[in-house]
């Protein structure tokens, strides 16, 4: 050929960094993967008011995660076989799985803002939903008893919610509980320390701060692992094209 | 109206003295310790009577085992309808709660017993250091500390009540209005489009534009890749100057052309068929490259 070593050198150039590129996206299939699981079991937050995406960009994710995983490694293979055809193919086929992995990064992170810029969806999901009957009614009230137990937190920007507004748990127990028995502290045997006093809202027995830093924390970083590092692995992968193009050129 | 005699000397004067309520110059207010609930759509919690009616001379409930203290709740003309019933016997049937505030005409007060004089003393003790009102929630007896309605503007007072006639005896001043929080409707919270953060901008813009980018380039590099390329390859005509041998049926071996014979490998498209010369069509003789 007749530039036999820039052929060579670009090759090697190459074949370096789809063996790095493999490995991001790996790494992009495996952080995918955690998000999908949501060990905060958080999903029923997004997933009542229909602003589910974070988890289906991670759902994407997955899948064209691995399938960079699986590109590249074809890449390696067709530019160590200095192949037209097989670079031509590696080429469209890594474009589509750019462009889906494109598609995961910009949902996951436009979701977010939906669900997490200001705490307002949030509250009124809370107070809608918690203590109402049926299948959102449930899962939003588990929900939100288990966050409230974890972290220690009462309502969204604190129990003033519960008393500022009107919801279906003021409706079914206003009169007598201003907020719900999970907003009080417990003992170990998790028996109210003193109901009266949290009736009262006396700070020592229940807790005043609100739930939302946490409930954004977690969709934010879930967020950042799609979206962030998807934008990370896409920037790289952009490269990688460039330099296969241009070595498909002096094929 | 309480009758008293009285002896001086020798003259019996006899005094029908009709006490009227002792006023005490303290009034209600809302409890002013950190307490979440301190103020809700139907409920209240107030300072305690501490040390309201402690240093009286009442003649009739001198005693602060026997004399009960209860507060009275007042929305609107409730205040003035008290006002005009307070030297009424039997103070607590003229207004029960049920009634107190279920229609345009009912009185719009209520009284409730906190307890005995005792229970409230000076200075305060814990456990007794607030008292809240609506702490019965949605209740039915007479005087059950029952729920205000809901964001009502109410003012408070305390009685002291001689438990024989149920009359007021002593009684504070009115609390300042206060109100309670009117509810809001949570259809009323905005959860719109909450906004643009920074990154979901930076990764929009970003990766749009690099993707529009990198389809362009393929684009124009298949496009040069299937008009404009040159061929760089040598015109090759496999084999027309070969000679072949005639298969020979007499001597049945397998069929192996000669003129193959010095180039093992097959062609390729690197290692191309080059081209030779052999002089006068003899393959024995060693063959010359052209």
């Amino acid at each position: 050929m007749a530039d036999g070593k820039g052929t060579t050198c670009l090759m090697v150039i190459l074949i370096l960094g789809n063996i790095f590129g493999a490995a991001a996206g790996l790494a992009l299939c495996a952080l995918a993967i955690w998000v999908a699981v949501d060990e905060y079991k958080l999903y029923p937050i997004s997933g009542v008011s229909g602003k589910d995406d974070i988890f289906a960009g991670a759902w994407i994710a997955i899948f064209t995660g691995f399938a960079f995983f699986c590109m590249c490694v074809f890449g390696i293979l067709a530019a160590a076989m200095k192949s037209r055809a097989l670079m031509l193919t590696y080429l469209i086929l890594m474009l589509i799985i750019y462009i889906f992995e494109c598609a995961s990064c910009i949902t996951a992170v436009t979701h977010r803002d939906y669900l997490v810029g200001n705490s307002n969806l949030v509250k009124k999901q809370m107070l809608k939903y918690y203590a109402a009957d049926g299948d959102s009614g449930s899962r939003i009230t588990l929900t939100w008893n288990k966050v409230m137990k974890e972290v220690e937190c009462c309502g969204t920007d604190g129990p003033v919610d519960w008393i500022e507004y009107n919801s279906t748990f003021r409706e079914m127990y206003g009169t007598d509980y201003p907020w719900p028995t999970h907003c009080c502290k417990r003992k170990n045997n998790y028996e109210v320390v003193n109901v009266e006093a949290c009736k009262n809202g006396q700070n020592t027995t229940m807790f005043t701060k609100g739930c939302f830093n946490h409930i954004e924390s977690v969709f934010s970083r879930y967020t950042w692992a799609i979206s962030w590092y998807g934008f990370a692995v896409l920037m790289f992968m952009f490269w990688l094209l460039i330099l296969a193009m241009v070595y498909y050129l002096i094929l | 109206m309480i009758k008293l005699s009285i002896v001086f000397g020798n003259s019996p004067n006899v005094f029908f003295l009709c006490p009227p309520t002792v006023p005490v110059n303290n009034s209600p207010a809302i409890n002013p310790s950190s307490l979440a609930a301190k103020l809700t759509s139907n409920s209240v919690i107030l300072m305690p009577p501490s040390c309201y009616f402690d240093n009286l001379n009442i003649l009739t409930c001198n005693s602060p085992t026997t004399c009960e203290i209860w507060l009275v709740t007042a929305i609107d003309t409730g205040v003035s309808n008290f006002d005009a019933d307070k030297n009424k016997t039997y103070i607590d049937t003229l207004s029960p709660y049920p009634t107190a505030f279920s229609s345009n005409t009912s009185k719009k007060y209520f009284l409730t017993k906190l307890g005995l004089q005792k229970d409230y003393p000076c200075p305060v003790v814990a456990g007794t250091d607030y008292f809240r009102v609506g702490s019965d929630g949605s209740c039915s007896t007479p005087n059950c500390n029952g729920i205000l309605p809901v964001g009502s503007t109410a003012r408070f007072r305390y009685v002291l009540i001689n438990p024989a006639n149920k009359t007021v005896v002593a009684e504070s001043l009115w609390s300042n209005n206060i109100t309670l929080y009117p509810l809001k409707d949570p259809e009323s919270i905005d959860n719109g489009f909450a906004g643009r953060s920074a990154s979901m901008i930076v990764i929009t813009s970003i990766l749009c534009s690099f993707l529009a980018l990198l389809l362009l380039l393929l684009l124009i590099m298949l496009i040069y890749v299937l008009c404009c390329r040159e061929e760089k390859q040598e015109i090759q005509v496999p084999g027309s100057v070969r000679m072949y041998d005639t298969h020979n049926l007499k001597d049945p071996s397998p069929y192996v052309n000669r003129a193959y014979e010095d180039e093992p490998q097959r062609p390729t498209a690197t290692s191309p068929i080059r081209l030779k010369s052999y002089t006068d069509y003899d393959l024995k003789k060693p063959a010359t490259e052209l």
